[in-house]
């Protein structure tokens, strides 16, 4: 293990403060395009989003939709060819991670910028313990040695949920289980005490059963570390309870920006709309059929002319078709793309009955009988 | 792990002893006389024929080793059986048998000699394949798509469709033959391995062109086998995942990817050293390299069958206690199987 | 990175139901939308695998008709006898051997026993390796045992010294050459196709079939044989490049095709004694071996590529 020798004009980011009037993390029109054989892949079209500690973004969308994309090009772990950064900016702290050296960025990752994947079978590496994997970030970043960082390991492992610790850090990862693995995953994250963890889909390969159980863990882990968390998933029923901010992504950029409430209760955008929908409901004296968003995502290639959504949306008109719309914001940050996300009958009329909503309706039926 | 080892050596068994009896079967099959190809042209005496037939286990005898007779005097034929269990319990005691051409000398003795040229050459032969065939996958795989790959590519496609003993006879001409004459002499390499044990045979130049020609087709394997494999590691979740922890690319490559793609490279390399122990009998031709599998090949043309069986007998245990190396040694390499579990749990 | 491969993999899908240009493309191609028609467009735009298609015709013709059109006459010397080892001229493109024999004419005649004894050794390890591999995967249990361990046995040998000993046994002789090479040849081919059956096995339709009371050799031959067939047909075309390999080097040991008929391998044996005054005896029969043995490689990467069939090495 070769340990880098730290840089004495090195600071440290995570313990300088945040500079006044900027955020822990902004993302600021992001755009990165793959440049392939087929033409240009528009991957990250124009993404925009703010994060402070303790806060927790959902990204949600399809697959395709550039999510997970995005967060790697934060983390810088795009391949540059084919991928290149065609504008915007991403400031940790104040400061552009675009604009830093390779050497640098391997600073910020796992330091300040720890990240978990969706596949906790595959992303563990199968020749070594996991032990010695929990022990690489901390002996890189934190200067520890052996012992101090396997001792720090079995802390962790502990703190994660992972009965008998001492003995399973000499474990291999094929011993054990999904949800097991993942919570190492966690672990192994969180064991430089990072100001941002990125969960690209961290539940989507394990049982239902313990999906709860990791989004909780990392909930917990939230609490007592104070971090941020980006949970990027397709499914919005995941972030419903634990995101502060939501991002629905649609084709490389978001379609709606909003806090968790104003994307379930006062949602503007259609596509946001068809996720509602397509959530299945307990609601148990009335049947709604769900609906799903008919077609397929657009070919990043050859992008619709106007409106990327347009050739999907039941609502679309001739103005859809012809230009891209511009977002709109509400008084409270609360932003769309859509050109009749001004138009609050549009809205009303077509807005999926969101639990408020219900509430409303029956109080108002209650009310007349 | 105790279990596994014993699970192979007992696999081990019914194929020496299917390897022996196939050998068996070849031997008793291939017409002709071996008391007769012994004699050559001349005669024998009634005598001394009776003895070497006796001694050869071809005929009946008694404990003393005297031929038995039947009522009219004649010598009985050792039915096929016998004579094979003899020989099975011959090789149990380490007895491998006695030429028939080089008279009085045991075939263990004639392996004993052969056994270190060819044991030499292997290694330097599988020095080389390591060293360029990971060497050469590596670059390929990590500068994917650039001038080096494809070079790599298109060599190694070449070297698997060449002939061995061509390549030999390519590297003869030119470094034998054209550097020679084009450095008037001053300087060239050794084209034949100077039969015979000799000073001028240690030297390490002789080992240079037959150790390339020996290693050339299992060097483009290996360079193929290793730039598949680090191709397929460097797209793992796992490599994605040590790259977030903050490593450089070059940690990131030692450490997480060499030591995983190189799980099914060292396994063939271990496989094909088993391989050259068998002796290359066209390299060894080509370079007049005393050898095991020259000796083997001369036999099997002159007849020879003592020294044929009880060398491809002796090829066969050790091709399969390499391969069981090997095996064993993979086990170590990969903690997946050293604990018995499968790939995917 | 799945995700990025996904949406690669979408915009294929996507750009392949659109734009009208590709479109006309596939519809020149519609009528053969079965597999093999498939597999044919995609090895039409793999170029190496075509250069290799044409060379292997081209070495195909060339032995065939070599009766009508090449001049020398083989096996007795020319009539000029004194014109041995001539170097590389118009007349003789690959020069004249000890025996003032044109070379070229004796390379096109190796092509002859070069390719019959690629393809026919190929041919008969194929046929058993087939009934062994179908016996081993489809009855399972003790016939599995028996033949995988009789495959281990083969296995064990040494393989050049395997042939050769069969040879020594059997005698030389191009019939014995391609007998040898082709019985001992089965077990990789029977591994490779037990394990294709097993893959097979494991899907619904065979027990569907089954269940609809077809028989064992119906089931094999119907349903099992074709869904493996693509496998068998990539492994015997490498097979084929190996195949010429070994014959070159049995003959070059002289234990192969008998002199006065040329083989490439008895042709480079005959050159190596002049290898330092003329090279080009043993170089031009090696080029032939080493540019056909390519091209069955090449094309059998290339149908692998287009057949879509899994293999464990490179």
């Amino acid at each position: 293990m070769a340990r880098k020798k730290k840089n004495d004009n090195w600071v440290e980011l995570k313990n300088q403060p945040v500079p006044e009037g900027s955020h822990l993390l902004e993302v600021d029109n992001l755009k990165m395009y793959f440049h392939t054989q087929d033409g240009v892949v528009k991957a990250v079209d124009g993404v925009s989003y703010t994060l402070d500690r303790g806060e927790t973004l959902g990204v949600v969308g399809e697959s395709g939709s550039g999510k997970s994309v995005t967060s790697l090009t934060i983390m810088g772990l795009i391949d540059m060819p084919p991928g290149r950064i065609e504008g915007g900016d991403v400031r940790y702290r104040g400061k552009s991670l675009l604009k830093m050296s390779e050497a640098e960025m391997q600073h910020i990752r796992g330091n300040d910028i720890a990240m978990i994947f969706q596949d906790p079978m595959t992303s563990l590496n199968p020749v070594y313990t996991i032990g010695r994997q929990l022990s690489e970030g901390m002996r890189l970043h934190l200067g520890y040695s052996k012992e101090q960082a396997m001792k720090r390991s079995i802390e962790l492992l502990t703190m994660v949920g992972i009965p008998n610790a001492e003995q399973r850090v000499k474990d291999y990862p094929h011993e054990f289980s999904g949800g097991m693995r993942q919570r190492v995953m966690i672990a192994m994250a969180l064991a430089c005490e990072p100001d941002i963890l990125i969960a690209d889909e961290p539940t989507t390969a394990l049982d239902v059963t313990i999906q709860a159980q990791i989004i909780e863990l990392m909930q917990e882990m939230q609490e007592k570390n104070g971090n941020a968390i980006i949970m990027i998933t397709h499914d919005l029923g995941v972030v419903a309870d634990v995101a502060d901010k939501i991002m629905v992504m649609y084709a490389g950029s978001p379609v709606e920006f909003g806090s968790a409430d104003e994307i379930f209760y006062e949602p503007m955008h259609p596509y946001t709309w068809g996720l509602i929908r397509s959530i299945p409901k307990q609601i148990k004296d009335k049947k709604s059929p769900l609906t799903p968003i008919k077609g397929n995502p657009p070919s990043l290639v050859h992008a619709p002319k106007g409106c990327p959504f347009s050739p999907r949306c039941p609502y679309a008109k001739d103005i859809c078709h012809q230009k891209k719309p511009e977002p709109f914001y509400t008084s409270t940050g609360h932003y769309t793309k859509c050109h009749f996300a001004n138009d609050p009958d549009f809205i009303k009329r077509n807005q999926p009955p969101t639990s408020r909503s219900i509430k409303r309706e029956a109080a108002a039926k209650g009310g007349e009988a | 792990m105790g279990k596994y080892i014993l699970k192979r050596v007992l696999q081990f068994i019914p194929v020496f002893l299917g390897v022996t009896l196939i050998l068996f079967a070849l031997e008793n099959i291939v017409p002709g006389d071996p008391i007769k190809l012994m004699a050559g042209e001349k005669k024998l005496d009634p005598q001394t024929e009776l003895n070497l037939r006796a001694t050869y286990h071809l005929i009946e005898t008694d404990s003393n080793g005297k031929p038995v007779r039947d009522s009219n005097g004649k010598t009985i034929p050792t039915p096929m059986w016998k004579r094979y269990v003899l020989y099975v319990n011959g090789l149990l005691h380490g007895d491998l048998g006695t030429s028939y051409q080089r008279k009085g000398q045991s075939v263990a003795s004639i392996l004993a000699d052969k056994y270190p040229y060819t044991i030499r050459l292997s290694i330097v032969a599988i020095i080389i394949e390591a060293v360029v065939g990971i060497g050469a996958g590596m670059v390929s795989a990590l500068k994917r798509y650039s001038f080096w790959d494809i070079l790599v590519t298109l060599v190694t496609s070449i070297m698997v469709a060449m002939p061995a003993y061509w390549l030999g006879m390519l590297l003869q001409l030119f470094f034998g033959v054209f550097l020679k004459n084009a450095t008037g002499g001053a300087f060239y390499l050794p084209i034949s391995g100077a039969v015979g044990p000799g000073a001028e045979f240690d030297d390490w130049v002789y080992y240079i062109l037959p150790a390339i020609t020996l290693a050339a087709v299992s060097t483009a394997y290996t360079a193929r086998i290793m730039r598949s494999q680090l191709l397929e590691v460097m797209n793992q979740d796992y490599i994605r995942t040590a790259r977030a922890k903050g490593l450089s690319r070059r940690d990131v490559i030692w450490h997480h990817a060499l030591k995983n793609a190189l799980i099914p490279v060292v396994t063939y390399i271990g496989i094909d050293f088993g391989g050259m122990m068998a002796g290359a009998i066209l390299t060894e031709t080509v370079f007049n390299w005393p050898g095991v599998g020259y000796e083997t090949y001369r036999a099997i043309t002159q007849r020879d069958w003592p020294i044929v069986m009880g060398s491809v007998t002796v090829i066969v245990v050790v091709v399969m206690v390499i391969n069981l190396i090997v095996d064993i040694s993979y086990a170590f390499l990969d903690p997946r199987i050293r604990y018995g579990a499968g790939k995917n749990d | 990175m799945t995700e990025k491969k996904d949406m690669y993999e979408k915009n294929k899908q996507v750009s392949a139901e659109a734009p009208n240009q590709q479109e006309e493309e596939l519809d020149s191609s519609a009528p053969t939308r079965t597999l093999w028609g498939d597999a044919w467009n995609r090895l039409r735009k793999n170029k190496l695998a075509i250069i290799a298609i044409v060379w292997i015709i081209f070495m195909v013709i060339l032995a065939l008709s070599a009766d009508l059109w090449v001049p020398q006459t083989l096996g007795k010397p020319n009539a000029q006898i004194y014109d041995v080892r001539l170097p590389m001229s118009a007349k003789h493109p690959f020069g004249t051997d000890q025996l003032g024999r044109d070379v070229l004419s004796r390379v096109i005649y190796g092509a002859r026993i070069s390719l019959a004894v690629g393809v026919l050794a190929t041919a008969i390890s194929t046929v058993i390796g087939l009934v062994m591999g179908a016996i081993a995967a489809y009855y399972g249990g003790i016939w599995d045992t028996i033949i995988m361990r009789l495959a281990d046995i083969f296995l064990a040998f040494p393989y050049t010294l395997f042939v050769i000993a069969m040879l020594a046994v059997i005698g030389p002789g191009i019939q014995n050459v391609f007998i040898a090479i082709g019985i001992l040849g089965w077990p990789s081919i029977a591994r490779v196709f037990r394990s294709a059956i097993l893959t097979v096995k494991e899907n619904d339709y065979v027990d569907a079939a089954r269940s609809m009371g077809a028989s064992d050799l119906r089931i094999i031959t119907r349903h099992i044989f074709p869904n493996s067939v693509a496998s068998i047909v990539v492994y015997a075309t490498m097979n084929i490049g190996g195949a010429i390999l070994t014959e070159s080097a049995l003959s070059y040991l002289g234990m192969g095709v008998v002199p006065p008929d040329p083989s490439w391998g008895s042709l480079i044996e005959a050159g190596q004694t002049y290898l330092s005054t003329e090279p080009w005896l043993m170089i031009m029969p090696g080029l032939a071996i080493l540019t056909t043995v390519l091209a069955f490689t090449l094309l059998g990467d290339g149908l692998r590529d287009a057949l879509d069939v899994k293999m464990k090495d490179a």
